[in-house]
């Protein structure tokens, strides 16, 4: 299976921001709407593989990551196997974004199982 | 008188004699008490030898454990002296923070500095053999996520209208109530409390 790569400190900013684009520069939400819905759209329609590479930054605040990660659900309606499914982490600098990345995953998720409902 | 006294010495010497000649011949029954009376020149060599390398192996091992040890503490006092430093980076953050307003920016690339010197620590600690609690090194890693989702996890769009956010972005600038500075402080003890635990177990281990 073919694989698309995107790496945050390359392709949108070393310096990741807040949640909201109201919030400050270089937003989840900025990030999420601008490039990583597309490349996951992208990437489930022609059934490829993605790798997400967070090294290389000065450090992510947790909204950030929950945005762009739990609004692929929340907002943009992704199926949560397809993306968990096809997605591969590179973490080395902060091995433990990966668990924190499948729990936002996960809690978005489930709280759109609820709201569904 | 004194020929009486020269009596009693000589019956005594006597008595003295047979009850050594008696004992003499009892001794000499007893198979297990022989004396042997000619010398192994030989045996006395090899004997010699023997200690002397005895000797020698007992103080070649006694050196090589003494370097290892050596080089253990060497290596001890500079992963020490490491945390010495994060530590040092969790005080200068954590009186940063005090001021209830920080750069989101600054106060991220602070909490990733202090995540990631501390995992290098730990991997350094595991390469060097040094056995310390994983559980404790976890806790570790759990309260400095603690502390950044408390820094930098602000509420989702539906709770903006809740009144008395503990915590604010704006202008790229976190404003924090002061019930949230106080957990942040909280935390911060906490991870110093951890650290300052895990410098006494590497001394220790």
């Amino acid at each position: 299976m073919d694989t698309l790569k995107v790496k945050i400190a390359r392709d949108f900013t070393p310096t990741p921001g807040p949640r909201y684009i109201k919030e400050g520069k270089w937003s989840g939400e900025q990030f999420r709407t601008e490039k990583f819905y597309n490349i996951f759209n992208d990437a489930i329609q022609s059934n490829k593989n993605i790798i997400v590479d967070l090294d290389g930054t000065l450090g992510y605040g947790t909204s950030f990551l929950e945005e762009i990660f739990g609004g692929l659900i929340r907002e943009h309606h992704l199926d949560y196997n397809q993306i968990v499914n096809r997605l591969q982490i590179i973490s080395t600098e902060e091995p433990y974004l990966k668990d924190d990345i499948l729990a936002y995953l996960k809690d978005a998720h489930e709280e759109s199982l609820v709201v569904g409902n | 008188m004194k020929k009486a006294w020269w009596w009693v010495i000589s019956i005594y010497s006597v008595f003295l004699l047979i009850l050594g000649i008696l004992i003499g011949k009892t001794i000499q029954r007893w198979a297990i008490i022989k004396v042997k009376t000619e010398v192994d020149t030989v045996g006395a060599i090899i004997s010699l030898l023997s200690l002397a390398v005895t000797l020698a192996v007992a103080y070649w091992v006694a050196s090589i454990l003494e370097s290892k040890k050596e080089a253990n503490r060497v290596e001890k006092d500079l992963i020490i002296k490491r945390i010495d430093d994060i530590y040092g980076l969790i005080e200068e953050t954590s009186i940063k923070v005090a001021v209830q307003e920080i750069d989101l920016i600054l106060a991220v690339s602070k909490i990733k500095r202090i995540s990631v010197n501390i995992i290098s620590v730990i991997e350094t600690v595991k390469q060097a053999k040094i056995t310390i609690d994983e559980a404790h090194q976890s806790k570790i890693i759990d309260a400095i996520g603690d502390l950044k989702i408390l820094l930098t996890n602000t509420p989702l769009i539906g709770d903006e209208h809740l009144e008395n956010l503990p915590l604010e972005i704006r202008e790229g600038i976190i404003h924090m109530s002061s019930d949230r500075r106080l957990q942040i402080d909280s935390e911060f003890d906490k991870i110093k409390r951890l650290i300052f635990n895990l410098e006494l177990s590497i001394n220790k281990a």
